[in-house]
Formats: C-alpha cells, sequence, structure tokens
C-alpha cells in the first residue's frame, strides 16, 4: 500500500430526496477512497444509492427534490493555478465544478442514445469538452476528435467524423460516448450502467476496450452496476450498496469467495451456474422479499427483513462497516452476524 | 429436414415475419425479414429457450405464435389446430389456452385497475358464468399461488414493487389454466434480487401445471438453467438448436461459439482468464445462416452459406 493521497475521497456523503409522500434518504453516510489507476466496480440494484451518490457528487443531481444533507468528496485534481490539490466538490462553485467534469473525470452512461445530441455530428460532440477544457481551436480539436474515434476502434474514423449518432450502431455510440468522456484525458472515469443496454457480444467488446484505454491512459475508474460478472473480469475493488448504504467493500478477490454479508452472499448465489449442466442443478437460491421502500426504510439493518442469517440486534442497530477479522485489509464489511460461522454451522441451507 | 419431437404442443413451421420498406418516392419497395423460416415444436411440460440479440427476432416470433402479431407466412399448429386459418371466436377460445407474459409488468398492467380486478378479468371476459364469490376465491387462490397476499388485491399497480408486478401479471396469465406461455424477457426489468424469485416461481407453475414455455432472453446464464432446449436466433434465422447441455457444453455454430463465449462469469479469476483469451483470439467472421442440419440426434446447426 502506498501512502500518497487517495484521487477521491468521499467522507459520509448523504443524499435525501424530497418527495410529496415523504423523504426519501437515497444515500445514508457513504464513505469510501478511490487510488490513482484504480477500477472500483460499484454493484447493487434499483434504489441502492449507487447511481444517485455519483450524480451527486458531480453536482447532477437536480435541487429540487434533491438534498445533499451532508458529507464531503475529495477530489485530487488540478486546481485554477494547475497545482494538484484535493478539493471538497460539494463545496465548490458550479462554474468550478463544471471544469472538474468533462475534464478531470470523465462519464460514461447507459443510454448513448439519449446522452448524445442528435443534432449535432460526432465530431462537433467529441470537440465540444476539447475546446471548452482545454482551449483548442476548430482545427485541432477535429484532428484530437479523430484520434480519439480511432483510440476507441470505430473503424474509418475519418470519415465517420461527420456522421451524426443515429448512423451508429448502439455499441458504437457508446464507443462515442466512451470517446468524449475520455477525450480531455481525465484521471477519473466513471461508468454508470454503461453495457447494461448492450447485447452480451458488444459488451464484452465494450468492456476489452475500456481494459485496453485503461492501459495506455492509466486512469482510474468507477464501474457502476448490477452484473457481478462485469465487475469480477475489471474490478480491483468491489463495493456492494444496499438501501443507500455500503454493505461490503474489499479486494474483487476477497469479496467474491468470502463474502461476509449477507446481501453480497445473496447476489452471489442466486446467479446459475452457467457451466452445470440440468440434471446437476439445484433450485436458484432466491433472496426472499423486496428492497425496501426508502420513504420507510426498516429500523436497524435494512436488509435485515429479508437476511436468514439476522440477529435481534440487526433489526434496531444498524451495523458499521468494518475490518473483517482474518481477511485481508481492506475487506470490510458491515454485519453484526459471523457469516461464515453460520454458514458453517448450516445455517440458510 | 427440421427440428422434430414426438407429439408436439406447439409446432411451428418454416414461420416468417417480413414487414414491407417502400420508398416514400415510390420507387421499387423491398421487404425487411424480420424473421425467415424458422420452424421448431415445444412439447408439453417442456421449456424452449430463444436467445439472440436485439433485432435477432426473438420477439416477433414470440409475438407471431401467439397471433398477436400473425406471421406473413408458415403455420402454427398448436394441440394440432393450425392457429392461422382459425375464425376470430375459436382464435379467442384458444387464448385461453395460450397466454403471454410481458418484460416491463407496469407497462402491462392498468394503472386504474386494482391488482384483484386485473387477476379476474380473464375470468370476466372468458367465464361470464362464474359468480362473484366464486371469482374472488378464484382470485385469493391466485394471489397465493405466486406468493402475494390476497389481501394485496384491493391496491393498484403502483403500490407494487418490480417483483410483485410480474407475479401480479403471471397470476393473470395462469388464471385460466394455459398450456403455453410466452415469457419475452420475464425477469429483464427486475432487480437482481428478484429474478431468481420469478423464474423459481415460472418452474415450480411448469411442474404444477404441466405448463410448455417459450423463454425469449439475453440471459444466457438462465436460459441454460432453465430450458430444456434452447434455439439461438440471428437476423431472424435459427442458427443453431439443441438441448440446452449440448448446445452448452458443445455449440457448433460459430455465432452460438461467441455469443457463450462473450458471458461473464461472476468469479474473478475465471473471468480475468476469459477476457485475456477473448483479448488474443480475434472475433471470428460470421457466415451467412442456411438450411438446418442435424449433427447429431436433435441438435440441428445451420449450413453456412457462401463459404
Amino acid at each position: 500500500m502506498t501512502a500518497s493521497p487517495p484521487l477521491l475521497d468521499v467522507r459520509d456523503l448523504a443524499v435525501a430526496f424530497d418527495t410529496e409522500s415523504g423523504t426519501v434518504r437515497a444515500v445514508n453516510g457513504v464513505s469510501y477512497t478511490l487510488r490513482e489507476g484504480e477500477t472500483l466496480g460499484i454493484v447493487g440494484e434499483s434504489g441502492s444509492g449507487k447511481s444517485v451518490h455519483v450524480l451527486a457528487m458531480l453536482g447532477l443531481v437536480p435541487r429540487p427534490p434533491g438534498r445533499i444533507t451532508g458529507g464531503q468528496v475529495l477530489f485530487r485534481g488540478r486546481d485554477p493555478e494547475g497545482h494538484d490539490q484535493a478539493r471538497d466538490l460539494l463545496a465548490m462553485p458550479e462554474r468550478h465544478l463544471r471544469r472538474v467534469r468533462g475534464a478531470e473525470i470523465g462519464m460514461v452512461f447507459q443510454d448513448p442514445m439519449s446522452s448524445l445530441n442528435p443534432a449535432m455530428t460526432v465530431a462537433a460532440q467529441i470537440a465540444e469538452p476539447l475546446r471548452l477544457h482545454l482551449g483548442l481551436g476548430a482545427r485541432e480539436a477535429r484532428a484530437r476528435a479523430r484520434d480519439l474515434l480511432d483510440l476507441v476502434r470505430i473503424p474509418d474514423a475519418s470519415r465517420r467524423l461527420d456522421h451524426y449518432p443515429h448512423e451508429f450502431s448502439g455499441g458504437q455510440r457508446q464507443r462515442v460516448m466512451i470517446a468524449i468522456g475520455l477525450a480531455c484525458r481525465p484521471k477519473l472515469l466513471i461508468a454508470d450502467e454503461a453495457t447494461t443496454a448492450l447485447d452480451v457480444t458488444v459488451q464484452a467488446e465494450i468492456v476489452a476496450l475500456v481494459q485496453e484505454l485503461k492501459r495506455e491512459i492509466g486512469m482510474a475508474i468507477v464501474w457502476i452496476t448490477h452484473d457481478l460478472g462485469v465487475v469480477a473480469g475489471i474490478a480491483d475493488t468491489v463495493q456492494v450498496m444496499y438501501a443507500g448504504r455500503i454493505v461490503e467493500r474489499g479486494p474483487v478477490d476477497a469479496v467474491f469467495s468470502d463474502p461476509r454479508n449477507a446481501y453480497t452472499l445473496g447476489l452471489l448465489r442466486s446467479l446459475p451456474d452457467l457451466s452445470r449442466d440440468r440434471a446437476g442443478r439445484q433450485r436458484l437460491r432466491q433472496i426472499e422479499g423486496s428492497p425496501p421502500d426508502m420513504r420507510h426504510p426498516p429500523p436497524g439493518d435494512p436488509f435485515a427483513p429479508r437476511n436468514p442469517f439476522a440477529t435481534p440486534r440487526c433489526r434496531t442497530e444498524a451495523p458499521p462497516l468494518a475490518q473483517v477479522e482474518g481477511s485481508v485489509p481492506g475487506h470490510l464489511a458491515a454485519a453484526w452476524y459471523d457469516l461464515p460461522a453460520l454458514l458453517a454451522a448450516g445455517a440458510g441451507r | 429436414m427440421r427440428p422434430v419431437k414426438p407429439e408436439p404442443l406447439l409446432s411451428v413451421r418454416s414461420l416468417s415475419k417480413h414487414y414491407p420498406l417502400r420508398h416514400w418516392w415510390g420507387g421499387k419497395s423491398s421487404v425487411f425479414r424480420a424473421v425467415e423460416g424458422v420452424s421448431f415444436d415445444i412439447a408439453p411440460g417442456e421449456t424452449l429457450g430463444l436467445v439472440g440479440e436485439s433485432g435477432s427476432g426473438k420477439s416477433t416470433i414470440g409475438r407471431a405464435v401467439t397471433m398477436l402479431n400473425p406471421p406473413t407466412s408458415g403455420s402454427v399448429a398448436f394441440e394440432g389446430v393450425d392457429l392461422a386459418s382459425l375464425p376470430a371466436r375459436a382464435m379467442r377460445r384458444m387464448r385461453r389456452r395460450i397466454q403471454v407474459i410481458f418484460q416491463d409488468p407496469y407497462a402491462a398492467l392498468n394503472p386504474r385497475m386494482s391488482a384483484g380486478a386485473y387477476v379476474a378479468e380473464p375470468f370476466r371476459l372468458h367465464r361470464p358464468e362464474m359468480g362473484g364469490a366464486e371469482r374472488r376465491d378464484a382470485v385469493a387462490g391466485l394471489f397465493q399461488r405466486v406468493g402475494l397476499d390476497p389481501r394485496f388485491a384491493g391496491r393498484y399497480p403502483h403500490q407494487f414493487s418490480g417483483g410483485q408486478r410480474q407475479r401480479l401479471c403471471i397470476a393473470r396469465a395462469i388464471a385460466l389454466k394455459p398450456s403455453f406461455i410466452v415469457a419475452d424477457e420475464p425477469i429483464a426489468a427486475l432487480d437482481i434480487s428478484i429474478q431468481a424469485q420469478v423464474v423459481n416461481l415460472l418452474q415450480d407453475l411448469q411442474e404444477e401445471l404441466g405448463l410448455s414455455y417459450l423463454f425469449i432472453s439475453h440471459d444466457l446464464r438462465m436460459v441454460r438453467y432453465l430450458c430444456h432446449r434452447v434455439a439461438v436466433l440471428r437476423r431472424g434465422r435459427i442458427v443453431e438448436l439443441a438441448d440446452s447441455d449440448t448446445l452448452y457444453e458443445d455449440p457448433r455454430h460459430p455465432y452460438t461459439r461467441a455469443l457463450l463465449s462473450a458471458v461473464p462469469v461472476p468469479d474473478p479469476a475465471a473471468e480475468r482468464a476469459r477476457l485475456r483469451a477473448t483479448r488474443e483470439s480475434p472475433a471470428a467472421v460470421l457466415p451467412e445462416a442456411g438450411a438446418l442440419e442435424e449433427v447429431a440426434p436433435g441438435h440441428w446447426v445451420a449450413r453456412t452459406v457462401g463459404v
């Protein structure tokens, strides 16, 4: 472990939405750090806060109804004088934040068709951040845009520059989005369900592309997804979120092979085994119940009502995220119960 | 030369669905072949998986075999009766036996109809002789059967979670005791923690009611788990059809191989190895699919055209 300060340091971030039927506490005290060049996979389902917390730290949550109710997001980027400095994104004026977004933090979202402007050529859209943030002239920006299309492996880039988004396939549009996200060589790329809408073969291409670009550019990545398989392949660290909290986090090998939170275990066990033939298969191990209504989250550990391993304490007191005993450093879990001991004793089938 | 199993419940032969593409200036018109010459059987109690990428024609086939969007040509025989030639009245009766579950349960539900009324609707339409009390009992039974509390019958769709809404759709689909259900991406819109619940429910219902399913999905992992046989579709044609163990263990068509090798594995070491292997092997050039050929009993692979 190096002692260099983290690239991103999220401290106790909390986000709420005011709705007609009450306040939704979408993010409840999320804290984590990201090293330079690290790939963090964030897994969770809708309502887990995985997307909202990222939007909040980039100043992209509409206010109202959204509110940031607490926390700091320290990002070590360039200050206006060009020095590396950790600054709180949440306290930054919008005009500074706009520089950070796009220039230092690139973003790729799920649906490229609704993120791209249908009335602008891709050259103009890739050139926009280059001209805005790097002050490049029209000709330079166009040349860079062509290089970027090359970089994301779109064949015949020079000719494709003047095409409009509808002239590209779904996978190619997502490549264009990645080109825009990487245009200013950001230190951090945030991909939110970037391959969810794509076919599995196209997803494989995009994942491979991002891996290659990471080797070439060396940026850190936050990859938000509900697909445990994608995370297994590309992430250094995985973070599982449920009901606005981090319930488990650690090196990807440790978390997948030795999960300590019951929700993580439930997710891993509910997937059918692709290599298991039908004769040898068992009934899928399902997680009972539904994700909580975040307007009225249950007291204590929000997963407790669905958790076969829950203890009485789980129902009254939310467990802290703490270092797991007997696992590698940095493997953190929020649990009052000792999952390996319970499993060894035959609990939960 | 077609895949045949004894006494099929559903028998689809040379099914095609074409859409005319007319040029607005009145020039030559052409057709888009969404589905071309597809044949398969589904036995009673069997689940046939239909996999392929978006635009491959999966949903078009689902809608064609239920006559929701009848095929351009080819035949669909259900229990030996050709559905295309059925008069409207007889087709309506047949609809009790054939049901559909869609991807987005919220879109399939009527926001102003209570859950109980929604599940009871098939009885009102097809079993008008049923009394109110009998109908309420039947609805309560269906709620229980799909794992919903019958006391929720008075609630409206927005008061249910995504998984519960899909359970409502399933309750309605089984109300008239069908023998065949087309499930078109039934878990794609559900949270991961809910997908296994719905798949287990579909499987329990199959065992209890002897249902046959046409399970349309892009989730290759779930398809292997749930389906007895699988057909791989590409550009409107079947490129491979086999029982699922054979298809996943011994895929013969290059497209099937490409599809299966693209599925991420939720095991870090294995998945990293898979990504490395993919990086080192260049993507195969995929040939056009021709007629199906039986390479082993029950294992059909499309001949390649122009190679």
